[in-house]
């Protein structure tokens, strides 16, 4: 039978359900399949998330005392954790690499990682499972994937440009979509991070494609200042630079980090990390201006929508590390773990890396947002009530205090509402209701000395009129 | 089509030619065939092309653009097979599966086997951050960052002043290239109009036409404000790389050069002052200046305890005052010219005086012939099959200007030219000739539409065609006349 991804989590599935479950001796694996979801629903739902929180922070102390200077890459690390999203690490040889990714995982309780070298003859095989003989001489291909990347939660891929482009292609589905399909057999893939390394770098379409599924990624530059060589002399002392076993308390349970990314992708049935609209906004346009501003520096720097969207997990993931609930102007300047290949060189000088242009970028922008603010926040309280109302047109006929009141199906109206009646009461002579003249009139003064923001009006007319159609 | 004008050439991204197009292109020449201070000067900042005739350089190849690099080598890599030919250099582990397996595979072409062929170039990381970073000229352009103040208060609407302005910031930016980095571009006149930010060449198209070229003269001039507002501009988009902001101005105004140097300047300033519209000056503010040169003595002189003699020292100084009075108003113009000269001192930015044009600039010979020569380039361009339908469309609009500035021009004719006027209306009549015998035009004009807008609490637009426009106002006036002429009886 296909056995459920997810189920292969739970900590009883390797050592006791799967042989069950192959033998075929169960006369209702269904049941047993069944008990095991039910039980990984109710862990999900019982995670209390500060407690995660607090190990993962616990980790960048841990990981600093056996690696030198990689405070940076182990908070971007977490990101892709909590996210969900794979790290790929480059550099020269010999920066502990491998030792940072091995540790990263050892972190993490009933979770075995998937780690492979790739050299040029590795074969599909080696990442996806052999195939099965036994239905190979009934004529149908199938890989034994039990083993395989693909029921691991993490994987290490070690110097990962060695491997050739067609293995690195059949990898592009399992890495983005976490789907492997071969011919008639398709699996659902339970990878939920993965870091790749490489001491060198291949160009080809392939391995272009492949770098942009890879949404964090970073550069160690070799230190060669005493002060980091006696420190890496005493860590070396201290561990001979290989993985140290982290204490009981301080380990996370892969469903844990399950859950945290359940919660940032707004998937928990009662916690949810909100992302106010303006902060939405001013995301957005910091991702502008960086990209614009990282183009006098790589002429083919392009920010795809896709990780701008991506963005919004990333930023939700910054609050929940920083104990919050709500995320805030602060975790839109830490949005360079995700916009920036960490510590990558940009000028001809290599004085300026890329999270220092990232930083200059968004001081610079959010002066200019908070410049801004007033005349924008009543274009974006009516577009985000708009775009409600543009999924249920009944909320145009109910009065704005009932709209106000906790709803189980949408948690984050009366916030919408809310943050939209504040803004007409700073309007004292526009009467507060939902007609659409009242919002003509709440938004006509906005954008009289901005252009970017006149733009912006005419597109929200545009939607308040879509909105206020009359429907056939 | 190339034009052989490197007027036209400069001002060729102006899409929407009219007769102020035209105008354009002759003040500007009338502007540099002038003997002036400062004329070479503004043929450096903002008419380079002009001078060394050249055309938009080629973008140089980058080395950052050469990525997909392969090369032969002698080595061997693995690699699928392509090809059953490559049989025998199957890797010799591949004979260890199972023959059912191996004989799938060979089929698919799935086998591994030595290559000796491209293979890509691998780089390691140190060499590819190298090649990354290392300064190109397509960088340098990338990172150009300009901004432009355009005075369009009234008094520019004199003497083409608004005109020269256009030409000299389409020029400036046209000769340096300035598309190609990021242009922010302000009008101003007592107040600062909307900012507008060119990041892309759709943005530029759009600011030298619809901003730019539409601007119009109105209300009077405020450059410390617009200044300060330029440099909040740059501040709330800084880079690493320092702006230059052009300032085009024809009024000579007050500045708090103090408080603008406050904090570091952002940019290199240069300022074009277009004629120089002299401040208006009454009594009030010739004795403030009159009292801030003679303070000292006027206190000293108010602090004397007997009256008649105080009276007598500060009833002369009042004539002195009165006996100075234009040279106090020279005095404070030099002193304001001074300070936009302090302005792009501070900065390292260039300053220039143009002087006014004349109000009639007349037409001569020269004029008649760049446009005679122009009218013979549209016309070869006009029966080369080559030419696309579009850009017949433009030469089209493009014959029309040059038709109705030909009427404007043959009116400046002095009387006494006879053969030049005659000239002129030789070249009206050949662009008659194009234009009312051409098909093309009349094609045109048939899918001409008309666009109406309004506003209700929105907006809303309604395009006809233009020849459907034409029917329905003929025949509402038709019904119109039919009424007058049969009122209905009572």
């Amino acid at each position: 039978m296909q056995i459920p991804s997810d189920i292969r989590l739970h900590p009883d599935f390797d050592k006791d359900c799967l042989a069950l479950l192959k033998s075929g001796d169960l006369e209702q694996p269904e049941s047993l399949v069944h008990k095991l979801q039910l039980e990984n629903e109710t862990f999900y739902d019982q995670v209390d998330h500060n407690s995660v929180v607090a190990r993962l922070n616990g980790m960048v102390g841990a990981m600093g005392r056996i690696l030198v200077n990689r405070s940076e890459l182990t908070r971007q690390g977490l990101r892709a954790l909590l996210t969900a999203e794979h790290q790929f690490i480059f550099s020269a040889a010999g920066v502990a690499k491998s030792l940072y990714a091995s540790q990263m995982f050892a972190f993490f309780k009933n979770a075995s990682t998937f780690s492979i070298q790739f050299c040029p003859d590795t074969t599909p095989d080696d990442l996806f499972g052999a195939y099965d003989i036994e239905k190979f001489k009934k004529g149908e291909i199938h890989h034994n994937v039990e083993g395989s990347i693909i029921t691991h939660p993490f994987a290490f891929l070690d110097e990962f440009m060695d491997g050739n482009d067609k293995l690195l292609r059949s990898l592009l589905g399992v890495l983005l979509e976490r789907r492997f399909s071969a011919g008639n057999q398709v699996e659902s893939a339970i990878l939920h991070t993965a870091i790749a390394t490489s001491n060198y770098m291949r160009m080809s379409e392939t391995t272009e494609a492949l770098l942009d599924r890879f949404l964090y990624k970073a550069f160690i530059s070799p230190a060669k200042d005493m002060y980091t060589l006696l420190r890496i002399d005493q860590v070396y002392n201290n561990n001979s630079g290989s993985v140290s076993a982290p204490a009981e308390e301080q380990l996370i349970d892969v469903r844990e980090i399950v859950a945290m990314r359940r919660i940032i992708r707004g998937r928990h049935p009662k916690i949810q990390v909100h992302c106010p609209i303006e902060i939405n906004y001013l995301k957005n346009m910091v991702a502008a201006a960086f990209e614009s501003e990282m183009r006098k520096y790589r002429q083919d720097y392009y920010l795809s929508p896709r990780t701008i969207s991506k963005s919004n997990d990333c930023m939700k993931a910054n609050a929940l590390l920083d104990g919050r609930m709500k995320v805030n102007e602060k975790d839109v300047e830490n949005l360079y773990y995700l916009f920036c290949t960490i510590n990558e060189p940009l000028d001809e000088h290599r004085t300026l890396i890329s999270q220092d242009l990232y930083k200059r970028v968004f001081r610079s922008r959010i002066q200019y947002f908070h410049a801004i603010l007033n005349e924008l926040r009543p274009l974006l309280n009516t577009f985000e009530f708009m775009c409600q109302a543009q999924k249920d047109r009944s909320l145009l006929q109910k009065p704005f205090e009932e709209l106000a009141e906790h709803r189980p199906d949408n948690q984050w109206l009366p916030h919408i509402v809310e943050s939209l009646l504040n803004t007409f009461k700073t309007r004292e002579e526009i009467q507060i209701s939902n007609q659409k003249s009242s919002f003509l009139k709440l938004i006509e003064p906005c954008g009289e000395k901005n252009h970017e923001l006149a733009e912006f009006k005419k597109k929200v007319i545009e939607l308040i009129e879509i909105v206020y159609r009359p429907l056939s | 089509m190339t034009a052989s004008s490197p007027y036209h050439a400069l001002f060729a991204r102006i899409l929407n030619v009219n007769p102020e197009t035209q105008k354009l292109q002759d003040i500007c020449r009338s502007l540099l065939e002038r003997d002036f201070e400062g004329l070479s000067e503004l043929k450096s900042l903002a008419f380079k092309s002009l001078e060394q005739g050249r055309e938009k350089t080629p973008l140089p190849l980058d080395i950052a653009t050469e990525r997909k690099g392969e090369h032969e080598t002698d080595d061997i890599t693995i690699g699928n097979m392509s090809n059953l030919i490559e049989f025998p250099r199957i890797l010799k582990k591949e004979f260890m599966m199972p023959d059912e397996i191996f004989d799938q595979k060979l089929l698919k072409k799935e086998l591994l086997v030595h290559k000796k062929q491209f293979r890509e170039k691998r780089q390691s990381w140190e060499k590819l951050f190298e090649q990354q970073c290392a300064l190109t000229e397509t960088k340098q352009w990338a990172r150009q960052k300009t901004y432009i103040l355009l005075d369009v208060s009234a008094s520019t609407g004199q003497r083409h002043r608004l005109l020269l302005e256009k030409a000299i910031a389409i020029g400036y930016l046209q000769s340096n290239l300035k598309e190609r980095g990021e242009v922010y571009f302000r009008a101003f006149n007592h107040s600062t109009g909307s900012l507008h930010l060119c990041q892309s060449p759709s943005d530029y198209r759009d600011l030298i036409n619809k901003v730019i070229m539409q601007a119009e003269p109105i209300g009077q001039t405020n450059l410390q404000k617009a200044i300060e507002t330029a440099f909040d501009d740059l501040n709330h988009h800084p880079s690493e790389h320092p702006a230059e902001i052009l300032i085009l101005s024809d009024g000579l105004s007050a500045l708090d050069l103090e408080s603008l140097f406050s904090s570091p300047p952002p940019s290199k300033i240069h300022v074009v002052l277009v004629g120089g519209d002299q401040p208006q000056l009454n009594d009030r503010d010739l004795r403030e200046h009159f009292n801030s040169l003679h303070k000292s003595q006027i206190s000293s002189y108010r602090e004397i305890e007997d009256p008649k003699r105080r009276e007598l020292l500060l009833s002369q100084l009042d004539e002195r005052f009165r006996d100075r009075k234009e040279q106090l108003r020279s005095d404070i113009i030099n002193d304001l010219k001074s300070q936009l000269k302090e302005l792009c001192v501070r900065t390292q930015g260039t300053f220039i005086h143009v002087p006014d044009l004349p109000q009639e600039l007349g037409a001569d010979r020269e004029q008649a012939a760049q446009i005679e020569q122009r009218i013979e380039e549209i016309s070869q361009a006009l029966q080369n099959p080559q030419t696309t339908v579009l850009d017949k469309e433009q030469l089209m609009d493009e014959l029309l200007a040059l038709r109705a500035y030909l009427r404007e021009l043959s009116y400046q004719v002095d009387t006494n030219n006879l053969d030049l006027k005659k000239n002129f209306e030789e070249l009206i009549e050949r662009t008659g000739e194009l234009t009312l015998d051409s098909q093309e035009l009349q094609a045109m004009l048939e899918h001409l539409e008309l666009s109406c807008r309004w506003k209700s609490n929105g907006s809303s637009e309604v395009s006809i065609p233009l020849s459907q426009w034409i029917k329905l106002t003929y025949r509402a006036i038709k019904q119109s006349l039919k009424r007058r002429s049969n009122p209905p009886k009572a």
